[in-house]
């Protein structure tokens, strides 16, 4: 059974290539991805597919191989979506980018721990019925969606008078996912939930951010 | 008599973090917190704490709010002895004798929102009182999309997630924050309407455990420049 990983580097929603973000600790934040990934002693083999063409005019990054992966899937790692990911994941099997299980991490959660992403393969494996293992994080209920135009807001997630603690809880979809491909080939595809704390699936979106995930790498050590 | 005061609820331990409401972040009580935005804001008259816990009875003292008394089995929400209506008559009643008549409009003001400003607080009070078809005013914050709902056996279920829309397309998701105002002598049905001021998402962070606290104090600093 091999194992392998990718960092995936999707520059299509970024003003300015989050990869390149230099973190206080003197690495950026791709090196920081692969220093993660690196610290997970199951993985036998790590890429990065990245749309970047910076990066993808090199082969190699830090000695790590950079696989383009096309413009149109960039939108399609949406660790939720079965149909998609099942596609895509078939296509890559295919070139032989994915291994017998796969662990996909979306460079922009770099507060994510190894050892929670350990955890989550143990936690793979000991549910034979899941095909992919997502870590999450719970949000809070008393949820409202606005109706625009008439500032009003309709009640979408919630029971007046009713505790938080007695809804049924809702969560945040970290951008990282163990995939078991043979399962998610040939069974139902079901995907459970490896729960994290929300410093941990903080999502780094701006320049700004970085101050965030300097301060908790501090705090952390 | 006074026309304006503040509601606070607030129990000497808490259930998701022991003794949250005295915790210091930066050095600070979380109550202190709330406290000195409260006071910062003009229009309130004044601050009522409710609380069992003689500690916090005395830091409200400190900090110029009046603390008024909360029976021991007014302290667990679901301990079947009282209604939430019961816990609002109990320290309404006080805040009455105390003010010698009724408020006109009451603040309840949750200090779990460390990082709730002033200027929200304004903002929500011009809105409620500019609109004479409105009785009370919520406070929300954005919640970006992308969300799931664990369902048991068969794993994770998308709520608000698809991967064929852009995530700046979904319409806005907001969650209701514990900090509200309320006009008290209107009655009727009319004029019940419930009016919302959606506020920054940092405003929005709420103190459940002792992960928030770096999250809260990295913004506290931010906020202080």
């Amino acid at each position: 059974m091999k194992i392998t990983a990718s960092v995936i580097n999707d520059i299509s929603k970024d003003d300015n290539p989050v990869w390149k973000f230099s973190l206080s600790a003197g690495e950026n934040v791709l090196d920081n991805a692969l220093d993660i990934l690196q610290h997970v002693p199951i993985l036998e083999e790590i890429c990065i597919f990245s749309n970047d063409p910076e990066l993808n005019a090199s082969e190699k990054y830090q000695g790590i191989v950079v696989q383009p992966f096309d413009q149109r899937l960039a939108y399609n790692f949406n660790f939720l979506d079965n149909l998609k990911l099942h596609n895509e994941c078939f296509t890559l099997q295919k070139t032989g980018s994915l291994g017998d299980i796969h662990l996909f991490l979306d460079i922009h959660y770099p507060l994510l721990q190894a050892a929670s992403l350990l955890r989550m393969f143990h936690s793979l494996m000991e549910n034979r019925f899941a095909s992919k293992v997502i870590p999450v994080y719970s949000i809070d209920p008393h949820l409202y969606l606005e109706i625009p135009g008439n500032d009003q807001y309709l009640n979408l997630w919630g029971q007046q008078g009713l505790d938080r603690q007695q809804h049924p809880p809702l969560f945040r979809a970290v951008g990282c996912c163990f995939i078991h491909c043979g399962r998610l080939q040939g069974m139902q595809p079901l995907t459970f939930p490896f729960n994290i704390n929300q410093v941990e699936g903080f999502k780094l979106s701006s320049k700004a951010d970085t101050n965030f995930v300097d301060y908790v790498m501090k705090n952390q050590q | 008599m006074e026309r304006v005061a503040t509601l606070i609820k607030v129990r000497g331990f808490g259930s998701t973090l022991e003794g949250k409401n005295m915790y210091p972040l930066n050095g600070t009580p979380v109550l202190e917190h709330a406290l000195r935005t409260l006071k910062n804001a003009s229009f309130i008259d004044k601050v009522y704490v409710w609380s069992e816990s003689k500690e916090i009875q005395a830091l409200t003292q400190r900090l110029g709010a009046v603390p008024i008394d909360r029976p021991l089995s007014m302290v667990h929400y679901h301990s079947g002895f009282h209604s939430e209506q019961e816990f609002n008559l109990n320290s309404l009643n006080q805040m009455k004798a105390d003010n010698n008549g009724p408020f006109e409009v009451i603040i309840n003001f949750n200090c779990n929102y460390v990082l709730f400003r002033t200027i929200s607080l304004e903002k929500m009070f011009d809105k409620l009182m500019n609109d004479p078809t409105a009785r009370s005013i919520i406070a929300l914050a954005p919640v970006a999309p992308g969300l799931c709902l664990d369902n048991g056996r068969y794993g994770l279920f998308p709520f608000m997630n698809d991967a064929n829309i852009q995530r700046e397309d979904y319409p806005n998701i907001y969650r209701k924050l514990g900090i509200s105002m309320l006009k008290c002598g209107l009655q009727y049905a009319a004029l019940q309407k419930q009016i919302y001021l959606p506020v920054s998402r940092e405003e929005g962070i709420d103190l459940h455990d002792e992960e928030d606290t770096l999250i809260l104090e990295y913004h506290l600093k931010k906020q202080k420049g």
